[in-house]
């Protein structure tokens, strides 16, 4: 089992990218709260590509934030 | 009644979200979006497929869905749970879509599951409110 990292420095380290966890620590209100980092990107694509790499409890962060001057309608 | 912290400062509810697998026996979690202006729930092709579903099954029936930026043609997949705020909910229908990556989200929490719940949203404590309407 690799270190686990909480999710507060995962957002310090890896600024704006998606981050693929291995056996995520999930609050009781379903929030991830960390787990073993085994791939970051700039690329969401990538870490789909990379999901099947990779067996267990999972968890996807995005780690940056919807710019300013971005309005969004979903 | 669950009670789900939320961050009122952003322009979006985010929330984190659990999807079982096909077999059930493991979960991977992923950011979404509350939309109550979505009649279904939204998950990527990619995800679904890791997770033991078949979304490019050519047999699976496909749902008209009207968007701000047109008309389109998704699968629709039953998943076997979500799990939101650690309530679990089985045998949820969503539609295979993959949303634009700049949006910072992976899928939309549509209206056929929040239809499960009374919820309450407080921007002035920064929480939701789920009380579950079936067992």
């Amino acid at each position: 089992m690799g270190k686990k990292v909480s999710i507060k420095e995962i957002r310090e380290k890896y600024q704006d990218e998606w981050v693929l966890l291995l056996n995520p620590d999930i609050s009781p209100e379903t929030k991830v709260e960390g787990g073993e980092v085994v791939f970051h990107s700039k690329d969401r694509g990538e870490i789909h590509r990379r999901l099947s790499d990779f067996k267990g409890n999972k968890a996807i962060v995005f780690t940056g934030k919807i710019p300013e001057d971005v309005g969004v309608l979903l | 009644m669950v009670a789900i912290t939320f961050d009122s400062n952003e322009r979006l509810i985010f929330l984190d979200i659990g999807v079982t697998s096909f077999d059930g026996s493991w979960v991977i979690y992923l950011p979404v979006v509350l939309d109550t202006g979505a009649t279904t729930t939204i998950l990527p092709a990619d995800i679904l497929a890791d997770l033991g579903y078949d979304p490019g099954n050519p047999g699976l029936p496909r749902t008209r869905m009207i968007t701000g930026s047109g008309i389109g043609y998704s699968p629709y997949i039953t998943v076997k749970s979500l799990i939101v705020g650690g309530e679990k909910i089985d045998n949820v229908g969503v539609l295979c879509h993959d949303l634009p990556t700049e949006t910072g989200i992976d899928g939309l929490l549509g209206l056929n599951f929040l239809k499960n719940f009374d919820i309450t949203i407080e921007y002035s404590s920064g929480m939701l409110h789920f009380r579950r309407l079936i067992s």
